[in-house]
């Protein structure tokens, strides 16, 4: 887990058209494409939609020089969150529709419905493309860039002092993680080792877990402390320089949100008035 | 009136230890100061009262005369800044610039004015290629000088450095040495620094204070101080190397003068070799 936090930074800082825009931009884009999706009816009208919006994602994505097996990667690694959420719909009613067709009936009676299968489709259509863009901004974007961006465009000072610490210190307990494991590997243990018996690998871990709880602890202690000595008080923040975007950046902004905006009001116009 | 004074002061960590034992310690203005003692001695604890972190159990800590109240606390933190031992404690935000800019942001600065100050600040350590960077991918002496940066930027008139050379190889070793003699040279900043490091004492302070379990057992000039070898290993210190090697010719009958830096032992031993006059 804590390789993939690392992998990601490293895809970030990999150089690319994408990769060199404003973290504002990206975040706009990526935000306005989500809202866009979450904001189109529950219908069909969402395949177009977001086919679209994927051939969007897919032509930025080819601009990032990254390999699309880090996308699908990143892209299944969710599939335990979503995924399961999406596969429960099939079997519930829900209230975009007023009829339903049992396709399966399973026993304790459990029936699935078309309709619902149609929902789960729409959900998955909506949930692909949105965690599509969420990825990209994540693989370009280097996380206090984000932070950055994120303050230059509002978030409240507080937020952005907490995300900045919380960004700051996954990576120093990523190194400590990084750290215990060598030398549990130094020592030649391994939390899989058969020969080893179950209850001792437990608490072997245990100690291991319960050392990152100790170590944070004080380390939170520590730097609460070197935060005192250097004036932290109520009115702290996370000290932002000004950075106007340039033309090109204002201009690919300008024609992204356009491409939004118009591509799922085309769509809704057109379905309104075949109806 | 002194810079900081410590007046008896005594501090007790919780379960009854001791850290603290009626220390009187002084730092007059642009001096150069070295705490050194063993671990445990007592030295991080002590500076912590310097900026009223720690408050005393007993005794006094005065700065610039008064004593530290929480009306002055935050005037007294801009005043003597504190760079610790581990920079990860000390660097917490997510790229230097922003964190060397924590400070001043605190002092209520304005814009133009924290860019400026961390834009010094950086330079003064040597660092201003780094301002963009992530912590995590500095080395432990550029996070070192990030720390002290970002302390530096408050424009302090006392920076008390905790064990500034732990984890530094000997050509960082050797920078932070020309640059704590700089600080105080250059901008008539006053130093106190604690170290292990015995060699470094001499190239770098005026005055040293030897702390042992929370209490100063000695106090002096370098060459008062490194004449005392049997005080400095009864506190699991000793003297450097230079000094030990030329007190060692000295008793062989090799008529050389007592040096303790590295420049002074040079001339010394040309002199005595007939090298030079």
């Amino acid at each position: 887990m804590i390789e993939t936090l690392f992998q990601i930074e490293r895809d970030a800082y990999k150089d690319s058209p994408v990769h060199r825009l404003d973290a504002r931009v990206k975040i706009v884009i990526a935000f306005a494409a989500i809202i866009a999706l979450v904001a189109v009816p529950y219908s069909t009208m969402i395949y177009s939609v977001g086919a679209i919006f994927f051939l969007f994602f897919c032509l930025l994505w080819a601009c990032t020089r990254l390999s699309p097996v880090i996308y699908v990667k990143r892209a299944l690694a969710i599939i335990p969150l979503w995924g399961v959420i999406i596969f429960f719909q099939i079997f519930l009613k829900n209230k975009y529709y007023t009829t339903y067709d049992v396709v399966m009936s399973l026993p304790f009676g459990i029936n699935i419905y078309a309709q619902s299968i149609e929902f789960a489709f729409i959900l998955l259509v909506k949930f692909v493309v949105c965690i599509s863009f969420i990825i990209l901004l994540s693989s370009t974007t280097k996380i206090q860039d984000i932070l950055e961006g994120g303050a230059r465009m509002g978030l409240p000072a507080e937020f952005a002092l907490a995300l900045g610490m919380m960004i700051r210190y996954l990576f120093v307990f990523g190194y400590m993680l990084r750290k215990i494991n060598e030398s549990l590997k130094t020592k030649c243990f391994d939390a899989f080792d058969r020969h080893l018996p179950y209850r001792y690998r437990l608490r072997q871990l245990g100690y291991t877990i319960g050392t990152m709880f100790i170590r944070s602890y004080e380390q939170g202690e520590r730097v609460y402390t070197s935060m005192l000595c250097r004036g932290y008080g109520r009115e702290s923040y996370l000290f932002v320089s000004r950075k106007p975007l340039k033309n090109t950046e204002w201009a690919f902004l300008g024609c992204s949100m356009l491409f939004i905006i118009a591509v799922p009001i085309t769509f809704w116009v057109t379905a309104t008035r075949l109806i | 009136m002194h810079l900081i004074e410590t007046r008896d002061l005594c501090y007790v960590y919780p379960g009854n230890v001791t850290a603290l034992d009626h220390i009187n310690f002084i730092v007059p203005r642009n001096a150069r100061i070295a705490v050194i003692g063993s671990n445990g001695a007592g030295k991080s604890t002590l500076f912590k009262h310097f900026n009223g972190i720690f408050k005393p159990t007993s005794g006094s800590v005065l700065v610039r005369g008064e004593p530290i109240t929480k009306q002055n606390q935050r005037e007294i933190r801009k005043f003597v800044g504190i760079v610790f031992q581990n920079p990860d404690d000390q660097i917490f935000s997510p790229t230097v610039e922003q964190d060397v800019a924590f400070g001043p942001t605190n002092l209520g600065l304005d814009a133009e004015t924290i860019e400026h100050r961390v834009h010094e600040a950086l330079h003064i350590v040597g660092i201003e290629h780094l301002a963009k960077r992530v912590p995590h991918h500095l080395s432990g002496g550029e996070k070192k000088r990030v720390a002290i940066a970002g302390v530096i930027a408050m424009e302090p008139e006392v920076l008390v450095l905790d064990e500034p050379t732990a984890g530094l190889d000997p050509r960082g070793v050797a920078d932070l040495s020309t640059f704590i003699n700089s600080l105080s040279a250059k901008y008539g900043m006053t130093v106190v620094f604690s170290t292990h490091d015995v060699a470094l004492v001499p190239e770098v302070a005026d005055y040293i204070y030897v702390m042992d379990r929370g209490r100063i057992v000695a106090s002096g000039t370098t060459s008062e101080i490194f004449v005392q070898p049997d005080m400095l290993k009864s506190v699991r210190l000793d003297v450097p190397v230079l000094p030990r090697l030329l007190k060692a010719l000295q008793d062989n009958g090799v008529e050389v003068s007592m040096a303790y830096t590295y420049s002074g032992a040079e001339k010394s031993l040309l002199r005595a070799f007939g090298k030079r006059s």
